[in-house]
């Protein structure tokens, strides 16, 4: 189905704003964007065919990430010299995805159990199910160990910043060998930075993400960047990918404009309410919630799965 | 017509199934316009409201 196939009913387009202020303010609550929960839920609530919902998430992100990019640009963080690099990869990785989801997209159905499902639904929701475990027990164990620390019942143990696999990742001398003195990072292998553009660009395109999960703790972690100029970088760099996402979604007719402009009206607010209270919780609380909530995701997209395969 | 009408017609008749099919450029246009102009809107809008009023927003999702 494609977004022109897609009716989306008016009465659909306040529940619509709604939800997206809800997925807007749980982002802007826990400091996320919340792709990895508004693509699976567009579906399970309202419907949208997961390629409709990976397009149209993707205008959403790229009116927030502009919004947000504006703003952190008066604080001089970005190294634009590393997000035009990373830009390369990231945009072949957008692409590959965009054409992983096309070919989902007209692969028909298979039989499960002697019921008819499509193959981009049964994929797609196996897919997002794996990321929340993934992103939710990473939150949960690391708000549990950081409660832990903080009542004083649980042993420190000192996070290594350098892995041996993140060592050799970062010395890795394969030329064209590029410095990048915004972030202080004297020389670093070009195919390092294009590999992690690269990945989270994947992401990106094939499910509607901002892959700032992934994005963040490479920049920081493998490139050595130093936190701040990480964020601000990061920031830049979903800013283009949600920018080309939209681009090559919208030649595949995925992008539903009414959704785009119902969520991005409804994310808008809906984050700077969230952000707001955050300040109020804060903490490793609000990352366990957090954590809690991705797996309510996968609930709902395994009782979504598991109709669709009694109705097939 | 109102403009939520004006853009549900922009997407209607793109369909890719169709052999030789190419996205109408107003429409791709759209995609990426559209949420690029409402990104630097807020943006700018918050970052005013932040120096007039000289508190500090949330930076909310995406920042």
């Amino acid at each position: 189905m494609t977004a022109g196939d897609f009716v989306l009913g008016m009465a659909n387009f306040p529940w619509l704003i709604v939800f997206g202020l809800v997925i807007g303010g749980l982002g802007g609550f826990f400091g996320v964007g919340g792709g990895f929960l508004m693509v699976p839920m567009l579906n399970v609530v309202f419907g949208v065919p997961y390629n409709i919902a990976v397009g149209s998430d993707l205008g959403q992100m790229c009116g927030m990430s502009t919004a947000a990019t504006v703003r952190h640009m008066r604080f001089g963080n970005i190294d634009f010299k590393l997000g035009f690099l990373m830009i390369v990869g990231t945009a072949t990785g957008v692409e590959a995805g965009a054409q992983i989801l096309e070919v989902l997209k007209v692969a028909g159905s298979i039989t499960i159990a002697g019921h008819h499902v499509e193959v981009m639904t049964v994929v797609m929701s196996v897919v997002y199910a794996a990321l929340l475990v993934f992103l939710g027990q990473a939150m949960v164990r690391e708000s549990l160990r950081t409660m832990k620390r903080e009542s004083g019942s649980g042993a420190f143990v000192p996070i290594s910043s350098t892995t041996s696999y993140v060592v050799r990742l970062r010395s890795l001398r394969l030329p064209p060998m590029v410095s990048l003195p915004a972030s202080g990072i004297e020389s670093i292998s070009l195919w390092v930075i294009l590999a992690i553009g690269f990945a989270t660009g994947l992401l990106s395109g094939m499910l509607g993400v901002g892959g700032g999960f992934i994005r963040m703790p490479a920049l920081v972690y493998i490139l050595g960047c130093p936190t701040v100029v990480a964020v601000g970088t990061d920031l830049f760099e979903i800013m283009f990918s949600s920018a080309y996402g939209v681009f090559t979604h919208a030649f595949k007719a995925n992008v539903h404009l009414v959704l785009v402009l119902a969520l991005l009206v409804g994310t808008t607010i809906g984050s700077q309410i969230g952000a707001s209270y955050t300040r109020k919780a804060g903490g490793p609380r609000v990352r366990l919630g957090f954590g809690l909530l991705a797996f309510v995701g996968v609930i709902m997209v395994g009782i979504k799965l598991w109709f669709k395969l009694r109705s097939g | 017509m109102n403009f939520i009408q004006w853009l549900q017609q922009l997407g209607t008749d793109a369909d890719p199934s169709t052999p030789g099919f190419q996205a109408r450029a107003l429409y791709v246009l759209m995609c990426l316009a559209m949420p690029v102009f409402i990104g630097l809107l807020v943006g700018f809008g918050l970052r005013t409201i932040e120096r007039l009023f000289g508190v500090e927003l949330g930076r909310g999702g995406h920042g």
